[in-house]
């Protein structure tokens, strides 16, 4: 008698836009190493950072909303308690800050905090509270919106893929056409990120054509600076965008989505290198948001031996928000760049379920910058990492 | 929005899922929303396809929400496969009543369903989604931990101090419930405390009553452990699964969830059966909600696969589940039997009628009038039953082996039928062996068996067993053999087997580890100045070393830009490269990656990188308990700092404190053959399943009675009695040698009914003979086999012998 053959279990896999695209867009391999086998970083410096600053503007709007408590907030007494509640839930799933970044005091018990621990994440979290809370916090309609979609799976092939749909996902902060009016109406417009809204000529042009009476935009954080604009993370972040706002519009509560906001929050509170990379992008004309008078001056004056200039508040919040305008065009393209991406990721899994050594199956084609904070560089193929010093420890 | 009949067709037609012969299913899913359900799934009844369609009519049919349905399964896996299919099928009857529409306001409704709102996970992961959404505004949201983090936790917080787990009483203590003088190692020691925690919280049990009720000084200081534990939680907070189960009942009850509560109507519950009074007081209070809102509970599940009591799990919740329900929610409840088995062969179904029936005593465990298994019409599938006993467990793997290798080798094997055994009643010993011998003269033709030409892979095959250790307490199992046997032959045949081995024991592990404690501490200075490290860590941590200096000693490559044997040396002596001098501290997860450098089958394996994801996140997730965090540093603290990592990483690892995350071999390849326990095994289905019925029994020696013939001293008490003697569940009506022969009936129903066209089992012939001792012959009870557990043999229908 022939035995039939064994039926695989139906999955659809499921990708995070965030977690899984971009991170596979980054490095082939180190997505493989780090996502799909959930080998830690060993310095996550950018991870635990990027999760580090989301939670602290989640809760950070959620105590506000309750308590409407007035800007600006006192870090000691307003803004540390919930770092510390983020730290916490970071460290347990084995996420632990930077020593130089952050003060962490999960295992210290009754420490009198001074000045001297407010380090940089601290000083990027009061910035990107009292900054851009005041502003920010009144037009959020819903918070951490868990967006979720499926999608047909690329080149599907019965016999080989694992699922004819794909699912794809992330979370969002949405803003509502009601909060914007409403706070129009009630400040006249001392809100400047409806002055930022205002000042894009395509986004008003939007507003102009628009059939429905309401709207919405959605919000993303960022814990980098603004990336240069031939940086594949400046097209990457727009495609995010774009395909956040196609997961939203499929949701039953959800209004026309006319755009998208980044906040690229490192701006406010740039690093040396932070700065260096801003300065390069400057002076090579690479980036949308260039500085005038004292800004440029302190910036052309600045290099690394000295300490990071006070720039001004105006330049610090233009780079930091990225107004992304939403048409249907653009949202196929970035679904199609997506679908290529889950494409590419399938084809490594089943190169690695059909046998192939894992090094092979994924390529690593990180960009030198990754490589160089990467912990797999002393074994990965990339060429970049080829004769590279081995330091010790 | 659209009618009953509609669906129907579009089931049947688009879905292309027949379900008009079915009445049982029929019902099940056409039931109208304010039908509540008792639905006894028998195994291969189609249940998950019952439940979506459920769903999804639920939502078509009757308009309901998606918001407005809770779904909950037992398994991660289960929650993402039911999922899966809600969103498939739901997305083809989408687009099909789409283009078949012309009512513009349908369509806009169509178009709005968006089914990722259906509320479907286990019941952990609906609870803490629930409370993230839900929470009180200002309040600090507990963080919960993984059971492996519990584990840490509780050798932390509620071992090590006041040395506990040096404590004499309690080793007794924690070794008189699992039967044996003493738990003595700490990693075993915490998962016994864990267990007693968990059925208190399970239980609903009242601590403080329970600490005053106490008489034995093991059991108090296990209650103190527990409360440290529970303090330095909440002190963090941080809470377990269990603990989040009580949270989430807490604030069902306490008005905090009203807003969910207000919104549900329809609650489905799968694997009903392997509920605790905790999850029962949980859905009850949801279900009260879903009553009140006109919808309805259904919970699925079957008695005869319930497995999980070890786990706190009381089967009784299911089977008097109608009674149950009519005193707590006052609603009536209808059972729907599906009965239909859409898995196995004819054979095979009579088979595991027979052996779940042929124990008198295990009927009355079972729902009332319970109704047989039906085989769905199977033509050209007729093999029998098979069995394979041999003189010892050498021959019997080579055989089983030689079987496997020639169907994955795409040959058609031709099995000779040796005899054929059948049941026998009523026979005394002397004569089973007589009547066991001979030829029953039944058909001597021999049994063909082929892989199919495409399709087929090694991965149609398992091999389930009690327990798939490949070496326990030093002695190789079938599953060793079995492994050495198919992957050392010239066409390897490669085994999967993730529980096999112990991770401290895989010569790469040990590797690896010994490297990491060598350059951290070379020639173990700071760990000999430890005096309380456990026995068996000890052993291992010097094995590891040791394998490390051996594969230190082969010259590994790259040998540039720096040999192994370099670096290990610039990090025993603290000399840097690439710095100007040594860093005050180092981080030991940068180590873990340099070190993995020289060992490819880390970087390059898909088990190797399982193993390594078991290690760094011993490393990172034990961390946050620590003052050091995984950081080595060389000033005053060095000390303190390698003592720290040595207690907290490699020592739980050496222990065998560390089990590896099976869903991260999903990218293993196919071409394996499967070799699981029979609970790995639950809810999965393969056309070929060898069960392991005795491979191990020689005689009927007392050690081996827990795995066959689980006969006891009366008057012993469980943890579950002493725990439920404080819970509203109360004792049992059955005692707990009945409970224990229910358990592992149960265990070979659900093993057995994995087969889809062959079941053979496998043994040593004593198993199946007896033995002689001292001229008198004497048999080897054993539940699998046939035997009822008043020591009287039944065997079964047919088995033939190959």
């Amino acid at each position: 008698m022939k035995l039939s053959a064994r039926s695989k279990a139906y999955m659809i896999p499921e990708y995070s836009l965030t977690g899984d695209l971009l991170s596979f867009l980054t490095c082939n391999l180190q997505y493989r190493y780090q996502n799909k086998g959930t080998l830690p970083p060993s310095m996550p410096i950018q991870l635990w950072f990027g999760e580090f600053i989301h939670g602290i503007m989640e809760e950070s709007y959620i105590k506000w909303k309750n308590g409407k408590t007035e800007f600006p907030w006192d870090w000691k007494t307003q803004i540390r308690p919930i770092e510390d509640m983020i730290d916490l839930r970071l460290q347990v799933r084995g996420l632990y800050p930077p020593p130089k970044q952050f003060y962490s005091t999960v295992n210290e018990e009754n420490v009198e905090l001074t000045d001297d621990h407010e380090l940089i994440a601290s000083a990027r979290a009061i910035a990107s509270i009292n900054i851009w809370g005041p502003y920010l916090f009144p037009l959020i309609d819903s918070a951490e919106v868990l967006i979720k979609g499926i999608r047909d799976m690329p080149d599907y092939d019965e016999s080989k893929s694992r699922s004819n749909y794909y699912g794809i996902n992330g979370v969002i902060d949405v803003l509502s056409s009601i909060n914007i009016q409403e706070t129009q109406e009630k400040s006249k417009s001392d809100n400047e990120i409806i002055n930022y809204l205002k000042e894009n000529k395509k986004f008003q042009e939007t507003i102009f054509n628009l059939d429905d009476e309401e709207y919405e935009i959605i919000i993303d954080y960022k814990g980098m600076k603004r990336p240069g604009l031939d940086s594949p993370n400046w097209l990457h972040h727009q495609w995010q965008i774009l395909t956040y706002s196609w997961l939203r519009s499929k949701q039953e509560d959800s209004k026309k989505i006319i755009a998208g906001i980044i906040f690229y929050l490192n701006e406010l509170v740039p690093s040396i290198p932070d700065l260096k990379a801003i300065q390069k992008d400057i002076f090579k004309n690479n980036t949308d948001v260039l500085p005038e008078d004292k800004d440029l001056i302190a910036i052309e004056e600045w290099d690394e031996s000295k300490k990071v200039p006070e720039l001004s508040d105006k330049f610090k919040m233009n780079r930091s928000i990225r107004i992304i305008n939403i048409d249907e065009n653009k949202i196929k393209t970035s679904l199609k760049e997506f679908d290529d991406v889950v494409k590419n990721i399938e084809k490594s899994l089943i190169r690695e379920t059909d046998g192939c050594k894992i090094k092979e199956a994924w390529k690593a084609d990180a960009e030198e910058r990754t490589c160089l904070a990467c912990d797999f560089k002393t074994f990965c193929n990339n060429k970049h990492n080829q004769s590279k010093e081995f330091r010790i420890p | 929005m659209i009618s009953n009949e509609e669906f129907k067709n579009i089931i049947v037609n688009i879905l292309n899922r027949d379900i008009s012969t079915n009445e049982d299913q029929k019902e099940a899913i056409f039931s109208s929303t304010d039908d509540s359900l008792f639905i006894v799934a028998g195994p291969g009844s189609g249940k998950t396809t019952v439940m979506v369609l459920k769903i999804l009519k639920f939502i078509f049919v009757d308009d309901i929400e998606p918001t407005e349905i809770l779904s909950t399964t037992f398994t991660r896996k289960a929650a993402e496969e039911l999922y899966s299919r809600v969103l498939s099928w739901g997305d083809e009857i989408k687009k099909f009543l789409l283009e078949n529409n012309s009512d513009f306001e349908k369509i806009v409704k169509i178009n709005k369903i968006d089914f990722n709102q259906i509320n479907i996970g286990t019941i952990d992961g609906v609870a803490e989604e629930l409370l993230r959404v839900h929470r009180d505004p200002g309040t600090n949201l507990p963080v919960v931990i993984e059971t492996f983090v519990a584990n840490s936790a509780m050798i932390h917080s509620g071992l090590f101090k006041n040395n506990r787990y040096q404590k004499q009483e309690l080793q007794e203590y924690l070794g008189h419930y699992k039967g044996i003088k003493k738990i003595s190692n700490p990693a075993k020691m915490s998962e016994a405390i864990l267990e007693l925690k968990n059925r208190i919280y399970f239980d609903q049990i009242d601590f403080n009553k329970l600490y005053e009720n106490t008489i034995s000084i093991g059991e108090k200081i296990a209650l103190d452990a527990i409360k440290d534990y529970i303090e330095d939680l909440n002190n963090r907070n941080i809470i377990d699964f269990p603990m989040l189960e009580a949270e989430f009942l807490k604030r069902l009850k306490n008005n905090k969830l009203d807003l969910f509560l207000n919104n549900i109507k329809i609650l489905l519950v799968d694997e009903y059966q392997d509920t605790n009074l905790i999850q029962e007081n949980i859905y009850f209070t949801i279900a009260k909600s879903a009553l009140k809102n006109k919808g309805s509970i259904t919970v699925v599940g079957d008695d005869d696969q319930s497995l999980y009591r070890f786990r706190g799990a009381t089967v009784d919740l299911f089977t008097n589940f109608k009674e149950r329900s009519k005193k707590a929610l006052n609603v009536d409840i209808k059972e729907i039997n599906l009965k239909t088995n859409y898995r196995s062969t004819e054979n095979i179904i009579k088979h595991c009628n027979h052996f779940v029936e042929l124990d008198k005593k295990y009927q009355s465990a079972r729902v009332k009038e319970k109704p047989k298994i039906n085989a769905f019409n199977m033509e050209g599938k007729k093999i029998p039953v098979l069995g394979m006993f041999r003189h010892n467990t050498e021959m019997l793997s080579k055989d089983l082996s030689r079987l496997i290798k020639n169907l994955v080798n795409k040959k058609e094997i031709s099995l000779k039928v040796k005899k054929v055994i059948n049941s026998q009643k009523n026979l005394s010993d002397s004569n089973l062996l007589e009547s066991r011998k001979k030829d029953l003269g039944k058909s001597k033709e021999n049994i063909t068996l082929r892989l199919d030409e495409t399709h087929g892979s090694p991965s149609d095959i398992a091999v389930l067993t009690f327990s798939p250790k490949e070496i326990n307490k030093g002695k190789y199992s079938i599953t060793h053999f079995l492994r050495k046997e198919l992957e050392t032959d010239k066409n390897p045949i490669s085994v999967f087997n993730p529980r096999g081995q112990v991770l401290q024991e895989i010569n790469y592990v040990s590797v690896f580890c010994g490297l990491m404690l060598e350059c951290i501490d070379p020639e173990s200075n700071y760990q000999k100045e430890i005096k309380k490290i456990p026995g068996i860590a000890k052993k291992n941590m010097r094995k590891w070393r040791e394998a490390a200096r051996e594969f230190i000693s082969k010259s590994p490559e790259p040998h540039k830009p720096v040999s192994l044997e370099e670096f290990v040396k610039h990090w025993q002596i603290r000399q840097p490269i690439g710095y100007e001098k040594w860093p005050e501290t180092a981080s030991l997860m940068e180590l873990a990656y340099k070190l993995i450098t020289w060992i490819e089958v880390l970087q390059d394996d898909v088990e190797g990188i399982v193993y390594l994801e078991a290690i760094t996140k011993t490393i990172t997730q034990t961390g946050f308990f620590n003052k050091y965090s995984a950081n080595i540093h060389f000033d005053e603290d060095e000390k303190n700092s390698i003592e720290e990592a040595l207690w907290n990483i490699f020592i739980p690892i050496a222990m065998g404190g560390v089990e590896i995350d099976e869903n991260l071999l999903e990218t293993l390849p196919q071409d394996r053959i499967n070799i699981m326990s029979i609970h790995q095994s639950k809810g999965l289905e393969f056309p070929l399943v060898i069960v392991d019925v005795g491979s191990k029994f020689k005689n009927n020696d007392s050690k081996s009675k827990y795995q066959r013939f689980p006969k006891s001293k009366k008057d012993s008490e469980t943890l579950e009695d002493r725990i439920r003697n404080f819970s509203s569940i109360g004792k049992s009506e059955r005692d707990n040698e009945d409970k224990a022969f229910d358990d592992l009936t149960r265990l070979y129903f659900v093993a057995f009914s994995r087969a889809e066209d062959v079941l053979l089992l496998i043994g040593l012939n004593p198993a199946i003979e007896g033995y002689m001792i001292k001229d008198k012959h004497k048999s080897i009870p054993n539940v699998a086999l046939g035997w009822s557990r008043d020591e009287e043999f039944i065997g079964f229908d047919e088995i033939y012998m190959i």
